[in-house]
This record gives structure tokens, C-alpha cells and sequence, in this order.
């Protein structure tokens, strides 16, 4: 997946007097390997903007081109299909399986490739070691959050998602998780689109969109890409 | 109230369960409504007819001699000693005067009892018109009326003679309409009561019968006094009879059997529904608060009591109950009288009195529901809300796992993924698999019950009817010598006669107890069966084994005798136990036990005729024979029955219960399947962030019910087969009561194929049930749940 491409796309919700609109006119391109950084404050847009990047929500006009392949009309099994091969999502809480081991919830990710990574390495990787047979209830936020990006990386998706990833984590977990996204992306050159309403963050993008009432208001190339433990937590 | 009614609105998002609890209670109540209504309409209907109409107490029937029948005078001859006899035991009388007129038109016969209208006792029911006043016109019953397009003022013709219609009424003595005992079945279209006239009666060329309907003067019927009358006249050539009277009702017995039947599928069916609708109800409320918990420790945090907040979870139970109970009551109100129009509109004669919709009963129906359901929401809200404040507002985010689901997943370690986490869904909650079990394993024993139930009354039906396998039964007046029955046709000696099982002996190590089956009014002292006398190689009438369906006939030696299958069971006595029975001469004999029969409906024993002659005296002598051909002889006395007569009576009697029971039973696999429906609704709400997430995650439909959706599959299967040993028990504890209390009971048991059928309907239907739920978690609901 080198390119997703965002054509004047709008999203309404309601119609009619009642119609709101959560996307308007929005045009983005994303390139392989960037870490994109997406600011707003609540109801800005930034989270619709993320499901739509991610294959999870259709528009309501506008079109959504991947490597130059329209996908803006495909069925649910299709995007399925593109969300199985090419997408990883993090959440901001953090959707592990309660009663599936940290192993077992990274496995889950891994499942769906066919050429998987591999789920010690991947522990390891997360800093996750001594954890693997521990469910969810057992761990903190940010060990969960550390799953969580292990269950996303494990079947080698070619962009991560991530909305809000430290929404529900302190500064010194938050800062941990950010720097492993970004050794992911340096190390296996896997797209990042982070969506998140803590500017601090910015310092790890390449690329940071403001976004503000459904409209991409800013957009700015981040001249000094620093590293994840040294950003200024907000 | 601001609680309550948010608390109401909030029973809209979740539309399938709110509505399916409701038709749950409708059902529920609708089920109770019809069969106590109908049990009420009946009674009071058949009460009030035998009061307003003045039924006998007794009858006497005079033995009329040859000497008497020639003399013309037969009514001043015994007027006299039915003077005497009313004076000596204060009772006062009526002669009723009836005649049998039958012919053939076509291949029908036609039966119609001519009745001289009575003026004090009996009195005839009008339905429309007039009783004759002249003696041509006639009143006829309005069911053959209807049947043959009849009007007032038509023409009635009868043996000739040309009457005018003048009404149509009923003969309260012959609620059960049978006009002569060789013709069991009732043909409404072709058998009818006719009034007329005495002196018409007279003129006509027909066989006149006399008896007296009497009534004692102080409105006291007392068996007893009747028995001792009977004693009394005995040496008089009298009899007295005291059937079809207001309290020993044979016309009416089949209407009481009903009734009961009916009380006892209220009252059983009733407390098995609300078990369920309780069940579901708690595990419905209790995910609904504790998905509510950080909501209802907010309200504690401003101030709202416990009791407050618990109190406004009872919108669903005052929805279900008010709706379901309100409607279920008054459509089942209607159904009773459906019911009761269809048993009266067939063949008996009852003019239906209907009580009116009864306000208790509808209070009692919204109430009962209201206040269990009510207060089972506010416990189930209180359990959860009386948690610390901080403790709701705080709720730990990560679901704890439980210590099974820890050691299932420890187990399943070398088993495939997908199969982990299959077994580490189903243990998440112990508590919740158990409850789910629960319910699947109801809605099992339901779906097999109903099952059961729809082929119970046919089953039973088959069974008579494979019995007979003879032309005519011909039974005798008194005790023959074999060598006095002359006929070109084949045909099988029998004996039927009553014998008393003795109380005290002991069956499966049990001593019996008949206070228990003497409960009837007949104030019978004893249990008493019929004998069906058999001979080993008989191929007039056969007896079937209950279990294995052979016939048992030639098994029966000596003092080896078989007893119909609801004696079994109302005395719990089962092959190689032995019973004293004694007759009425207190000739005591034991018999043993060999075999059971196929028959719920009479209380037969069934033992070789020569053993039954030798033992009660009756050497070379009979009562009844079974023929393979039209009988006939002029110089005995008997009465003929066809075997085709009594099958179409069989079927006949069984046509209500048939209703009744597939009525039933569409009921029972209705709620059935609402409550599997409830179920889905539950099973996917429990995974719907799961699913959810799997679905972001891009797994597909199919592998996301193999690993979430359809984790529950197996388990239903397991249920329904291991419902089956409890719904066979619970039905066959239900035909006992039923045989204790109508000394008539069904076959329990489902065929393979059958059962097959039904489990692959479950599964169907809960596979669709799932799919459907599952289908409504679309794109927009994931985002919402993973949020």
C-alpha cells in the first residue's frame, strides 16, 4: 500500500434540517512509510476521518483511492479483504479479548496473514517478556496498549492506525508506546496515522494535519522529527 | 417517576427483548385466560342447565311384563307404586316417555328419540320457537336443525306421518347426545331429539319406553339414599338408575374430563411459563444494570437513593405485565368461547352460559405477572446498585476472567486457535454459561413437551382402534350359556364384569392407597377395573403390549392377567406384581401381572376366559361376544354394537382433546421459540465488542461464527438431548395426575424420527435466530462498540 488518496470526500450524518456534516471536502494523501499525525479537538472530525482512512466507514460523497485503485464503492467482504491484508488498528482502549492470554490476543492479529511474524519476537519486541501467558485483567493500561500494538504488527499490515493510543495512558507509558510505534515504523517502514488530541505527540510526525468542524484546516511537514522519549508530554 | 419514565424509554433500544418478554406474558397469560375460561364457562354453563332445567336425581325404570305391556294400562299400573314408593322415600316423580325411531336413507342411518316433553323434571331446553302444542307439530334439536337446513314451520317426517316444526330444543338428559347405546358415535346431522306430542307418540307404530325421573323433595341427592332405593324396589321389577343425574353425570362425564384435563394443563403449564419468563427476565436485567453501572453510581453521586434507582428497573416487568397480561387475558377470553362453541357446536347438546369477562381474573392476570416480574427487576437492580458509589462510577474496565475460563484455556493450550478461543468465550462467565444452559435446556424440554403432547390423544386413539379387529360387540342382558348362542357367524365368547381391586396389597413394595383414588363421588368403597376375558389365540380383539407393541393375548394363562396402561399408573403396578381382586360376591382371587397394554383410556384387566369363568362362577357361560359378522338372534336379549361405530366414536371423542392439545402445543414451540430468540438477542449482546473488534480486525463473517457467534451451537444440541429424559418425566408425571384425577391418561413418548426433526428445528431455528441477531451489528455499530 504506498498511497491512500482522500478525493473531496464528505461525510453527512442525518439528512435534511437534521444533516451534520462530520467530513467536508477533504482532501488527503498519505505516502508509504510517513508518520502522519492527525490534531483536532473533540468533534473535529479526526476520528471519522481515521475509520474512513481505514476502510471501517463509507462515504457519503467524494472518492478513496488506494495505489490508485478506487475502493470508494467496494462491498464489506472487499474491505474486509483490505483491512485483513493491508490494515492494523490500535485503540485508544485497547480492544484485546478478556479471556485471551497476551499471546493469544497477539495471535489473533497473526491469524490472519499468511506470513506472520513471530509472536515471541513480537513480545519482545513490545518489551512484553514474562507477560505472555497473563490475560488482560492482569496487566496494566500500558502493557494492554503494548498488546494491542503487538496483536496490530503481527500480520505485517502496511499501515497502523492508531486512535488515540495514549488517550488512557501516563506520560512515562505513553512515551514508551509511542516509541515503539515509532521503531516500527523506522525498522519495518510501516505506514503510521495517529489520531490524537495531545499535541505533544507531534514530535514523532512527519506530517501533522490539523483538523478542525469536519475541515482540514492545517497542514504542516515536521522539519525536526524527534525522538518518542523526548517529546513534550501536554 | 423521572427514572421510571427514562427508564421506559430506554426499553426501545433494545425493541426484540422488551417485545419478546411481552409476547412471553401475552402467551403466558393467553394460555391460562383460554383454559380457565373454558373450564369456567363449562361448568357454569352445564350447572346452571341442570339447575334451571330440574335434572333427576334418579331414574326408575320399570321391568315391564309381558302380561302388563298387553294390558294398555302400563302407566295407572305403575303410577300407583310410584305413589307409594315417593311417599315412603320423599321424593317426587315425572314419567317420561320415549321411543326409538330409526331408518335408512342411503347408506346413512338416521336415529331420532322421540321425547313427550316433561313438565317438572328434565324440562326440555328451548332454543328457538315452541314445544308442540298440537299433536302434529314437533320440536326438533337445532344442531340436526342447522345440519339439514331446517326452518320453523318446515315439515318433519316420522315413519310416514308428516309433523310441523314448530321449534328446536335441547333434552337436558342428553347432554352427550347418544340416542342408542348400538350407535356410540354422534351424528349431529342425523340423529336428533324430537318432541311430540303424547297422543302422537301413541299413534305412531315404535316401541314405547317408560321410566321415572324423580327428584327427592328436599333437594338433597345423597348416593347412599339412592343405593338404599335401589335395595329396596330390587324385589318390585323396578330398577332404580342413577346415572345421568346432577351429580353422577355419565352424559356429562366426558365434559368433566375435559375440565380437569384442562384445570391441570392450567395450572402446570401456567407456573413452567412464568419459571421461564423469570429466568429470562434476570438475565435479561441483569446485563442491562450492569452495562448501566457507572450511570446509576453518577445518580448516587447526586444524591438518588438505592431503592430509587432500583425502582425504576421495573419498566419492562409493568410493560410485559400490563400489555401481555391485559391482552393475553381477554384474547384468551375470546379463545375459551371459541373453544367451548366448537365442543358444543359437535356434539353435545349444552346451551353455553358464558360467565362474562371476569375482572378478578383479569386483575389476577396483570397482578400476578406485575408484582413476580416487579419484583424480581427491583432485587436483581438492588443487588447491583447497593455497590459503593465509587466502586459503580469507577467500574474496572477489564473484565476479570474467571478462575474455569483460566483453566480451560491452560487445558486448551494444544488445541487450535480457533478452538481457544471458542472454549475461552464460553467459560468467561460460569455464572452466564450456566444460566444460558438453563434456558436452552427449558426451551428444549418445551419443544420436546410440545412434541409429545401433539401426538399424545392420537396416539391413544390408534391404539383403541387397533384393538378392535371384530364386526360387532354383542352384549348380552344377562349371563349365557355358550351352548345357547346359535349363529352362522365366527365369533369370540367373552366376559365382562366388574371386579374390585382389595385395598392393602402391595405393588412395587407399596402398600396402595385408594384414598387417594377415592376421591369420586361415586363414593366407591374399592378401586374397581372391567374384565376384558380373552382366549389365547382371539383374532376378534387383540391386546397390544405397551413397550413392545405384540399383542399379549396368548400370554394370558391361568392366573396371569395383563392390565390396561392407566391402571398401571394409577396403581403403580407394572408386570410381576400381583393384585386380589373380588367380585361382587366377595369371591377374592390373585393374579399376577404379565403384561401391560397400550390402553390409557379404560380401566381394563385383561385374563383368559376360562380362568374368569372358573374362578367367579361362571363355567361355559358369557355376557359378551365379539362377531366377525352381523349378529343376530331372536331369542336372547342383547345389544350390538358395529367395532366401525365404536372406532368413529373413538376418533370422535378425541377431536376436542386434539384441538386442545395442538392449540397447546403450537403455544408451547410459539414460546419456545421467542424464548430462543430472547436467547440470541443475549448471546450476541454478551459478544457484540468482540465481534466487533474481530470484524475491525478483518476477520470474516464465517470465521467469526465459527470463533464468537457460534460457540453456543454444541451446547444446545447437548441441551435438547439431554431435555428429553425431562420432558418425558415431567409428561409422565403429568398423565399421573392426570390418571388420578380422570382414570384416563396418555401414552408419553416421541418417536426417533420425531425427535430427530425436532432437534434439527432448534438448531435451525437457533442458527437463523443468531444469524438475524448477528446481522444487525453493521459498520456503524462496531466503531460504536470498541469506543
Amino acid at each position: 500500500m504506498n498511497t491512500i488518496e482522500l478525493i473531496n470526500i464528505k461525510k453527512q450524518y442525518g439528512k435534511n434540517e437534521a444533516a451534520v456534516y462530520a467530513l467536508k471536502d477533504v482532501n488527503l494523501t498519505i505516502e508509504r512509510g510517513e508518520i502522519v499525525v492527525i490534531l483536532g479537538p473533540s468533534g473535529s472530525g479526526k476520528s471519522t476521518l481515521l475509520h474512513i482512512l481505514g476502510a471501517l466507514d463509507r462515504v457519503t460523497d467524494g472518492t478513496i483511492k488506494i495505489n490508485k485503485e478506487d475502493i470508494t464503492n467496494l462491498k464489506e467482504e472487499q474491505l474486509t479483504k483490505i483491512r485483513r491484508d493491508r490494515i492494523g488498528f490500535v485503540f485508544q482502549d485497547y480492544g484485546l479479548l478478556p479471556n485471551l492470554t497476551a499471546a493469544q490476543n497477539i495471535e489473533l492479529g497473526a491469524k490472519l496473514s499468511k506470513e506472520p511474524m513471530i509472536i515471541d519476537e513480537l513480545i519482545q519486541a513490545v518489551e512484553l517478556k514474562g507477560h505472555r501467558d497473563k490475560f488482560p485483567s492482569q496487566m496494566s493500561g500500558g502493557e494492554q496498549q503494548r498488546v494491542s500494538i503487538a496483536r496490530a504488527l503481527a500480520k505485517k499490515p502496511e499501515v497502523l492506525f492508531c486512535d488515540e493510543p495514549t488517550g488512557s495512558l501516563d506520560e512515562e507509558t505513553g512515551k514508551k508506546v509511542l516509541s515503539i510505534l515509532q521503531k516500527v515504523n523506522k525498522e519495518l517502514g510501516t505506514t503510521l496515522v495517529i489520531v490524537t488530541h495531545n499535541p505533544g505527540i507531534v514530535g514523532i510526525a512527519h506530517r501533522i494535519i490539523k483538523m478542525n468542524s469536519g475541515k482540514i484546516v492545517e497542514v504542516t511537514k515536521n522539519q525536526k522529527v524527534i525522538d518518542a522519549s523526548k517529546i513534550r508530554w501536554s | 417517576m423521572l427514572l421510571l419514565k427514562n427508564s421506559f424509554k430506554s426499553l426501545k433500544e433494545n425493541k426484540a427483548k422488551t417485545i419478546g418478554i411481552v409476547v412471553l406474558v401475552f402467551l403466558s397469560c393467553f394460555l391460562f385466560s383460554l383454559l380457565s375460561n373454558s373450564i369456567s364457562i363449562l361448568k357454569q354453563s352445564n350447572d346452571d342447565y341442570f339447575t334451571k332445567q330440574n335434572v333427576y336425581d334418579f331414574t326408575i325404570l320399570p321391568d315391564i311384563t309381558e302380561e302388563e305391556n298387553a294390558s294398555n294400562n302400563i302407566e295407572e299400573i305403575y303410577d300407583q307404586k310410584m305413589k307409594k314408593l315417593a311417599k315412603e322415600n320423599d321424593f317426587y316423580y315425572e314419567l317420561q316417555k320415549t321411543a326409538l325411531y330409526d331408518f335408512e336413507k342411503g347408506d346413512n342411518e338416521y336415529i331420532f328419540l322421540l321425547i313427550v316433553p316433561q313438565i317438572n323434571i328434565n324440562k326440555s331446553y328451548l332454543v328457538e320457537g315452541s314445544l308442540p302444542n298440537n299433536d302434529n307439530e314437533v320440536t326438533i334439536s337445532d344442531q340436526y336443525a342447522k345440519q339439514n337446513n331446517l326452518k320453523i314451520g318446515d315439515s318433519f317426517d316420522v315413519d310416514g306421518t308428516k309433523f310441523e316444526i314448530v321449534g328446536f330444543a335441547y333434552q337436558p338428559d342428553f347432554v352427550y347426545p347418544v340416542m342408542d347405546e348400538e350407535t356410540p358415535e354422534v351424528e349431529s346431522s342425523m340423529q336428533s331429539v324430537v318432541f311430540i306430542m303424547d297422543n302422537a307418540i301413541n299413534e305412531l307404530d315404535v316401541e314405547i319406553k317408560y321410566n321415572y325421573s324423580a327428584r327427592f323433595n328436599d333437594n338433597t341427592y345423597n348416593y347412599n339414599r339412592v343405593m338404599k332405593l335401589r335395595e329396596d324396589v330390587k324385589g318390585d321389577s323396578q330398577y332404580v338408575n342413577s346415572r345421568n343425574n346432577k351429580i353422577n353425570r355419565s352424559r356429562t362425564e366426558y365434559l368433566y374430563e375435559q375440565m380437569k384435563t384442562l384445570s391441570i394443563f392450567s395450572i402446570c403449564f401456567l407456573v413452567f411459563l412464568f419459571l421461564i419468563i423469570v429466568f429470562a427476565l434476570t438475565v435479561i436485567l441483569r446485563k442491562k444494570v450492569e452495562a448501566d453501572k457507572s450511570k446509576l453510581g453518577q445518580l448516587k453521586a447526586i444524591g438518588y437513593g438505592n431503592f430509587e434507582i432500583a425502582a425504576s428497573y421495573i419498566s419492562l416487568a409493568m410493560l410485559s405485565s400490563i400489555l401481555g397480561g391485559v391482552f393475553g387475558f381477554t384474547g384468551g377470553y375470546f379463545g375459551a368461547e371459541w373453544i367451548v362453541n366448537i365442543l358444543t357446536s359437535s356434539f353435545l347438546q349444552l346451551p353455553i352460559n358464558s360467565p362474562g369477562l371476569n375482572p378478578l381474573g383479569l386483575m389476577v392476570s396483570v397482578l400476578v405477572p406485575f408484582m413476580l416480574f416487579s419484583f424480581i427487576s427491583f432485587i436483581i437492580a438492588l443487588f447491583i446498585i447497593k455497590r459503593p458509589t465509587l466502586e459503580l462510577i469507577y467500574e474496572n474496565r477489564n473484565e476479570k476472567v474467571s478462575v474455569l475460563s483460566k483453566k480451560v484455556a491452560f487445558l486448551s493450550k494444544n488445541r487450535s486457535f480457533k478452538t481457544q478461543i471458542k472454549f475461552g468465550l464460553l467459560t468467561k462467565s460460569p455464572l452466564r454459561f450456566i444460566s444460558v444452559f438453563l434456558i436452552m435446556l427449558a426451551i428444549c424440554v418445551m419443544l420436546i413437551v410440545s412434541l409429545i403432547v401433539s401426538g399424545m390423544v392420537q396416539s391413544n386413539v390408534d391404539a383403541k382402534i387397533n384393538q378392535v379387529a371384530y364386526a360387532y360387540e354383542v352384549g348380552f342382558d344377562d349371563y349365557e350359556d355358550i351352548s345357547d348362542i346359535h349363529t352362522d357367524v365366527y365369533f369370540e365368547p367373552s366376559i365382562n364384569m366388574r371386579l374390585y381391586a382389595k385395598e392393602g396389597i402391595t405393588a412395587n413394595g407399596q402398600i396402595l392407597d385408594y384414598d387417594a383414588l377415592n376421591n369420586n363421588e361415586d363414593a366407591l368403597n374399592d378401586f374397581y377395573v372391567d374384565t376384558l376375558a380373552l382366549l389365547p389365540n382371539s383374532r376378534l380383539l387383540k391386546i397390544h403390549d405397551n413397550k413392545t407393541g405384540e399383542c399379549v393375548n396368548g400370554k394370558l394363562k391361568g392366573n396371569e392377567i395383563g392390565i390396561s396402561a392407566v391402571i398401571s399408573q394409577l396403581l403403580g403396578v407394572g408386570v410381576g406384581d400381583s393384585i386380589v381382586f373380588y367380585d361382587n360376591d366377595k369371591t377374592e382371587k390373585t393374579y399376577k401381572v404379565v403384561a401391560v397394554s397400550d390402553d390409557y383410556g379404560q380401566d381394563d384387566i385383561y385374563v383368559a376366559l376360562d380362568t374368569i369363568q372358573n374362578d367367579f362362577g361362571y363355567t361355559g357361560k358369557v355376557n359378551i361376544i365379539y362377531t366377525d359378522g352381523k349378529y343376530s338372534d331372536d331369542n336372547l336379549d342383547y345389544v350390538a354394537v358395529a367395532g366401525n361405530e365404536e372406532k368413529s366414536s373413538f376418533r370422535q371423542q378425541a377431536e376436542l382433546p386434539i384441538i386442545l392439545t395442538s392449540i397447546f402445543a403450537l403455544i408451547l414451540t410459539l414460546i419456545s421459540f421467542i424464548v430462543l430468540l430472547i436467547l440470541a438477542n443475549i448471546i450476541i449482546d454478551e459478544n457484540r465488542k468482540n465481534i466487533s473488534f474481530l470484524r475491525i480486525l478483518g476477520y470474516t463473517g464465517k470465521e467469526i461464527s465459527y470463533m464468537v457467534v457460534d460457540i453456543y451451537t454444541p451446547i444446545i444440541m447437548i441441551a435438547y438431548i439431554l431435555a428429553l429424559p425431562i420432558a418425558l418425566f415431567a409428561c409422565g408425571q403429568f398423565t399421573n395426575i392426570m390418571a388420578e384425577s380422570v382414570y384416563s391418561s396418555y401414552r408419553v413418548g416421541i418417536s426417533p424420527l420425531l425427535f430427530a426433526v425436532g432437534g434439527l428445528c432448534i438448531f435451525l431455528s437457533y442458527k437463523i435466530a443468531i444469524r438475524t441477531t448477528r446481522r444487525n451489528i453493521k459498520g456503524e455499530e462496531w466503531r460504536r462498540n470498541v469506543y
